[in-house]
């Protein structure tokens, strides 16, 4: 494996940002570093430029989540669940500035595929659905993947393959891929994402390869129904026919044969108990963090191969990670306790 | 001497079944239930067994010990058996199973021998033991939905003869106790396990396709994986103990298994835990055990 990248953990009082909640983060063209900061309390969006910018506010408004999508060239589309649909450029002088604002209802989630944004609506009780390219005008609705009974669309992602794929989780475990083929929706995970390990939930995907990378383990909710239950995380590698690789986490039998973590056993990212929180696909590699039970942060590189690579070690949990287009490593750390 | 392959998994969880279809494997030796671990020492053993006021010591540890010494398993070998226990009741548990394994390893020159005390599975203490014994062991653990182990549980309990009315309606109110306990313990002992030291399987996997699921555990355990040693593992009632045994050792399996050993392929329906919950009886578990109890289905692979 080459030279590992270099790892900063950076803070987000660093960016000149009040301390909040990191919610996303992206690469903006030349600029190595945005963040997209969820203020607590005030429940204000703000967007950070780079790791030595101001920061700019968006907007204000009551919201509870959000997501930024990147588009090619300057702009991004950033959107809060309930609020409006922003396109913004961050080539205007003095900062980014939202140019477009659309008034027909942010998106649950946003998802990049290729050159298209895709933005996903929910159904509500007994409805599908709906999905809708935004990129470069926004398309016409069409239906969205039908969630199973207890299941919920909770992301889409492009597939390294090209294609469009929703991720849907229920409230207490499993999870299955749907992606967007020229007839229909297909189910890409229905048996193997069938599993008898701790993925119970997904807690990060990103397309790596010709498919998409996974982790997943037990969110907070899930750990404290079974409290000092010890597990590990661990990150599947899902191709567009449904079979897979486990590249960290418990080897186990499965439709495509037995699968054997391809970290190898030795390796710390599969050896530390602990679950992965994040992703990052990095060109031919993966960037992965995991929340150890002692509470620090690792950072781990894959290759293709699935061989594993550690980083290094943060002493508190991150909050996002990011690679930088020179392939230096950001662990985004949260901000001090408010006093 | 062959490794040590431990199935664990509580009763009732197709695990008679399921160790020996993997005890058939050419390269390993299928114990019955020797119940050794449970305890320290072999008289602590044997005087646990004879609470329950039926053999002189566990049935399937006499059983083999009459199999891998005398060649038979009759009711002259299981005696002599016995009495060549009780001049070692001294004897650590874990030199009884050094010995059972030898002797298997000498009679079958198996790769592994298998063993499975589904007891074990309330017993943090025995598993504890076990890894400080067996260091290099490795272990399937096999798991069965909530609900299915509920009713198994049921059945056994009402057509057993052991219990009183009463002690039966104590068993039949706690039916849904016991998986959450011996799950968690054995969740617990597993993450406490190296990674590649343990496989975990679903007992209803292994119904719906035996072949395939116990092809990757050969592979796993680095054995034969042929159509001839798959196809052995699917005749578990060809293994010297899936019969009833003589008289003062009838059982050492289940005795559901014991009377009707072959395999028959299935396709269980997983019920839904939430469904249960919305029973009458499922209305008795308040939010947090409901909560517990789903949740660590849900990381089992059960819904």
């Amino acid at each position: 494996m080459p030279e590992a990248p270099p790892l900063i953990a950076v803070r987000a009082p660093r960016l000149s940002i009040e301390p909040g909640l990191v919610q996303q983060r992206l690469l903006l063209g030349d600029e190595p570093l945005a963040v997209g900061l969820m203020k607590k309390g005030a429940k204000k969006m703000a967007l950070v430029a780079d790791v030595a910018g101001a920061p700019v506010a968006l907007w204000d408004g009551a919201a509870a989540s959000a997501a930024f999508a990147r588009q090619e060239g300057p702009g991004i589309w950033c959107a809060m669940a309930g609020g409006p649909l922003l396109r913004v450029e961050t080539a205007a002088s003095g900062g980014p500035t939202v140019v477009e604002r659309l008034a027909t209802g942010a998106p649950a989630a946003i998802g990049h595929v290729g050159n298209t944004l895709w933005g996903l609506w929910p159904g509500g009780p007994g409805k599908v659905p709906e999905v809708a390219p935004l990129d470069p005008e926004p398309g016409a609705r069409q239906p969205g993947p039908e969630p199973g009974p207890a299941g919920r669309i909770s992301a889409l992602a492009g597939t390294g393959a090209g294609a469009l794929a929703a991720l849907e989780a229920d409230a207490r475990g499993g999870f299955r891929v749907h992606v967007l083929e020229p007839d229909g929706w297909r189910v890409m995970t229905e048996a193997g994402a069938a599993r008898y390990g701790f993925n119970a939930a997904v807690v990060a995907a990103v397309p790596w390869g010709a498919g998409l990378a996974v982790a997943s383990g037990m969110d907070l909710t899930a750990r404290a129904r079974v409290p000092g239950l010890a597990h590990r995380g661990e990150i599947l590698r899902l191709a567009p026919d449904g079979d897979f690789d486990i590249l960290a986490g418990e080897l186990r039998v499965s439709p495509w044969g037995l699968k054997v973590p391809l970290a190898g056993a030795r390796t710390e990212a599969v050896r530390e108990r602990g679950g992965f929180t994040h992703l990052s696909a990095a060109g031919p590699n993966l960037i992965a963090a995991m929340e150890t039970e002692s509470g620090h942060a690792l950072v781990f590189r894959f290759s293709a191969e699935g061989e594993a690579q550690t980083l290094g070690q943060v002493a508190e949990p991150i909050e996002d990670l990011a690679v930088g287009p020179d392939g230096t490593v950001f662990a985004l750390l949260g901000s001090p306790a408010e006093p | 001497m062959s490794r040590l392959l431990v199935v664990l998994c509580p009763p009732r969880s197709f695990s008679s079944l399921i160790s020996t279809m993997i005890g058939q494997h050419p390269e390993i030796y299928g114990f019955p239930e020797l119940h050794l671990m449970i305890r320290e020492t072999v008289g602590e053993v044997m005087a646990w067994e004879r609470r329950c006021e039926r053999y002189t010591g566990p049935p399937g540890l006499l059983r083999t010990i009459a199999e891998i010494d005398h060649g038979a398993q009759t009711a002259e070998t299981v005696l002599e058996a016995a009495n060549w226990i009780e001049d070692r009741l001294d004897w650590n548990s874990a030199w009884m199973l050094d010995y059972c394994i030898k002797r298997a390893t000498e009679v079958s020159g198996a790769r592994y021998c298998l063993e499975k005390s589904p007891s074990v599975a309330f017993l943090p203490v025995a598993l504890e033991r076990m890894r400080q014994a067996y260091p290099d062991a490795l272990y399937i653990h096999v798991t069965r939905h909530p609900l299915g182990l509920k009713k198994s549980l049921e059945e056994f309990v009402r057509e057993s003869h052991r219990f009183t009315p009463e002690q039966k309606q104590v068993r039949l109110d706690a039916s849904m106790g016991a998986w959450p306990v011996a799950q968690r313990n054995l969740l617990d002992f597993c993450a406490s396990l190296a990674p590649g030291q343990y496989i975990r399987i679903r007992g209803e996997d292994v119904l719906r396709d035996a072949a395939a699921t116990l092809a990757q555990v050969a592979e796993w355990l680095g054995l034969r994986t042929d159509a001839a040693a798959v196809e052995a593992m699917l005749r578990p009632e060809e293994s010297p103990y899936a019969t009833l045994g003589p008289p003062n050792a009838a059982f050492g399996n289940d005795p559901k298994f014991i009377d009707k050993p072959k395999f028959r392929p299935g396709n269980p329906r997983l019920r839904s835990i939430d469904g249960f919950f919305e029973s009458a009886e499922g209305q008795a578990f308040d939010a947090p055990r409901r909560d517990y109890l789903a949740q660590l289905a849900s990381c089992l692979g059960y819904q």
